[in-house]
């Protein structure tokens, strides 16, 4: 059981990680907490679900539209509900996204009804027997997307020009405007990116689990905000390894404790990590 | 001047978003008659399916004439699953609305806290699909026609044992969900009266989406039967991952199985369940086919236990509303309906025949034992 337990966890993992990394990709830049990506999640998904059965796409492209679609809604995101209130406060731009994200959430529910619905396409269920681990094509599919968007992210941020443009604002917004970098369009840049890969992770976690709903990002936000926290704030590195790290923790808790500790095993653990390392697993003392 | 145009537009919106409850007709030519149910949130079919029900009840006593030559309307309030919203629906209803009957809630947690605001209110409070445990105990104002779980587990446990010769069998639950940990108990009960072991007990959260890990725990348990105690959407969700991880064994379930929803979002995986339910759409019955036939026409769908409780509970009702031969909402005529409706014996509805016994709330009713054979719902043979 251990085995298929690790590959469960692995699963479950880089859909969290894929989701945290949008979290502190605007938060790193920002210092602000996007409480909607959790609803870009799930509209992400709904997205890629509507391309399936109305637009009769395959599910390839339905993935590339959720993408596009989440990083456009993520855009949108920015025009208004941060750009206008960024330097109001700190707590503006964070209550607007709250007040956002249950807008999102509530429009869901009336376009798409209340219920979860199904991907009609299903990757064949079939198992692969590697050594001890049973592992399925989807899966596999699912571990091959998070992992390659993963390196593909790290990449684009640490060698592209953006990237370090991306980089350079997180230091200081003021002093990279001086520099002449365009601040306003990095910062929508980042919420596209950040967006995309929250859409790709509701639809990778809509096909794994066979279901869209409109609830499904609230839950998802708020564990991919405890990521970050773990991981370190704004660190690419720790939300990666705090999404594999939370989604390990609460598949063995399940397999091996009962579900009812799941969640109460995976904060008590992360309340640990705080305790020895304030700063998150991979964060840095600022100023 | 922009800012005056903002306050504008807000006060609007702010309009628009309240006026769905505002009542529009006067109550003196109408028979008001409130809904609270879950028609958003996770258990939102449940609801919709009910207030269907209720629609097609309510336009046949409209088209025949009403009740006291009054006509029903049916107020809608939604609590979004949620007891705390349930609770202001309700209040809403007795004090502002002053309904004459209400039905609802659809859950067992919702109803939980509603019926007792409506027994001190002397309201009737009846329940059409809520099946927990003792729910119209102690409280003359609050009935139900739906199968309470305790009543109808032990057909279903007795069916199990008969055709699957089960020794013992897994449960899973859903701990933070009252309806089921409820059920549970009500289980474990039934199962121990028939001599049914329980192996083992699986547990998840409300609003998970990822069952990978229970799986695999139950898949190591190597179950003979499996018994599903949650709502609609996470027990679709369970059979799904159990059978991609190549478990086959039957399952048992409980009210919410009757969901075509649960089917629908299953597919495959849901057949061999065995499950209790108060309606069976292919009954021969000429007054469930004309149901059946009213529902399929009027939303495009096939009609569930939900609508077909829902339906008799909106004629059960007018007809002890008939008998007590009021209408006002005072509290003396509240009193009457509730004395009439607790006398209504052998009341033929569309989902078996309806008694209430002398200090109880809940009908005695048919219960019939079904499965999902080849796609589609049948009698357990």
């Amino acid at each position: 059981m251990l085995a298929q337990q690790l590959v469960n966890g692995l699963t479950l993992g880089s859909t969290y990680a894929l989701v945290a990394l949008g979290f502190t990709l605007v938060f790193g830049i920002l210092g602000m907490i996007n409480f909607a990506h959790g609803e870009i999640f799930m509209l992400g998904a709904y997205i890629a679900l509507l391309l399936v059965t109305m637009g009769k796409f395959s599910i390839f492209w339905a993935l590339i539209g959720g993408m596009v679609g989440a990083a456009i809604l993520g855009m949108i995101v920015e025009r208004v509900s941060f750009r206008p209130l960024r330097n109001v406060s700190i707590l503006a731009p964070l209550i607007s996204t709250i007040g956002l994200s249950i807008f999102l959430r509530s429009l869901a529910q009336i376009i798409f009804g209340a219920e979860s619905t199904r991907f009609p396409v299903s990757i064949k269920t079939e198992f692969y027997q590697l050594g001890p681990f049973q592992i399925s094509l989807l899966q596999i599919v699912i571990l091959a997307i998070s992992f390659g968007l993963m390196a593909v992210f790290q990449v684009f941020i640490k060698k592209t020009k953006v990237g370090k443009a991306m980089r350079a604002t997180s230091e200081s917004l003021f002093t990279a405007g001086l520099l002449g970098i365009p601040v306003d369009r990095i910062i929508l840049l980042s919420f596209a990116v950040a967006s995309a890969l929250g859409g790709v992770a509701g639809v990778l976690v809509g096909l794994n689990f066979n279901a869209v709903s409109p609830l499904m990002g609230k839950m998802v936000g708020l564990k991919g905000l405890t990521i970050i926290i773990l991981g370190g704030m704004g660190n690419i590195t720790g939300a990666m390894v705090g999404g594999l790290f939370l989604g390990f923790v609460e598949v063995l808790s399940v397999g091996y404790l009962t579900s009812s500790y799941r969640d109460a095993v995976a904060f008590a653990l992360m309340f640990l990590v705080l305790l020895i390392r304030p700063t998150g697993l991979f964060g840095r003392v600022v100023r | 001047m922009k800012r005056g145009i903002i306050l504008g537009i807000c006060c609007l919106l702010a309009l628009c978003l309240s006026s769905p409850n505002v009542r529009v007709s006067s109550a003196a030519d109408e028979i008001l008659i409130g809904n609270v149910s879950c028609l958003t949130g996770t258990a939102a079919q449940y609801g919709i399916s009910t207030y269907e029900g209720l629609e097609v009840a309510m336009e046949e006593i409209n088209a025949a004439g009403g009740i006291l030559g009054k006509k029903i309307q049916i107020l809608k309030g939604d609590d979004s699953a949620d007891p705390r919203q349930a609770v202001n629906v309700v209040q809403k209803f007795i004090t502002r609305d002053k309904v004459l009957v209400i039905i609802g809630a659809e859950l067992t947690g919702t109803t939980r806290v509603t019926a007792p605001i409506s027994n001190g209110a002397q309201t009737v409070q009846f329940t059409a699909s809520a099946t927990g445990a003792g729910l119209t105990d102690n409280l003359p104002y609050a009935f139900r026609n739906a199968l309470p779980e305790a009543y109808a587990i032990p057909f279903v446990v007795e069916a199990a044992k008969k055709k699957f010769k089960v020794g013992s069998v897994v449960i899973i639950t859903s701990y933070n969900l009252d309806y089921s940990v409820d059920l549970t108990k009500i289980y474990e009960k039934a199962l121990a009266a028939a001599g049914i072991k329980v192996q083992d007990k699986i547990s998840y959260a409300e609003g998970d989406i990822d069952f990978s890990a229970q799986v695999s725990k139950l898949k190591a348990l190597k179950p003979e039967v499996v018994v599903m105690t949650g709502y609609y959407q996470e027990s679709a969700q369970l059979m799904i991952e159990m059978r991609k991880q190549g478990i086959n064994c039957p399952i048992l379930g409980s009210n919410g199985f009757n969901d075509p929803k649960i089917l629908e979002l299953a597919g495959k995986a849901m057949e061999g369940s065995v499950w209790a339910s108060g309606f069976f759409p292919d009954n021969p019955d000429p007054k469930v086919r004309k149901f059946v036939a009213k529902v399929q026409e009027k939303y495009k769908k096939q009609p569930n236990q939900f609508h077909a409780q829902a339906y008799d509970a909106l004629m059960i009702i007018a007809e002890a509303i008939k008998r007590a031969g009021v209408t006002e909402s005072t509290p003396e005529n509240r009193t009457k309906i509730r004395d009439a409706l607790a006398k209504i014996t052998d009341f033929p509805g569309v989902s078996g025949t309806h008694t209430f016994k002398p200090g109880k709330g809940d009908a005695e009713k048919s219960v019939f034992i079904l499965t999902l054979k080849g796609g589609k719902y049948a009698l357990l043979d």
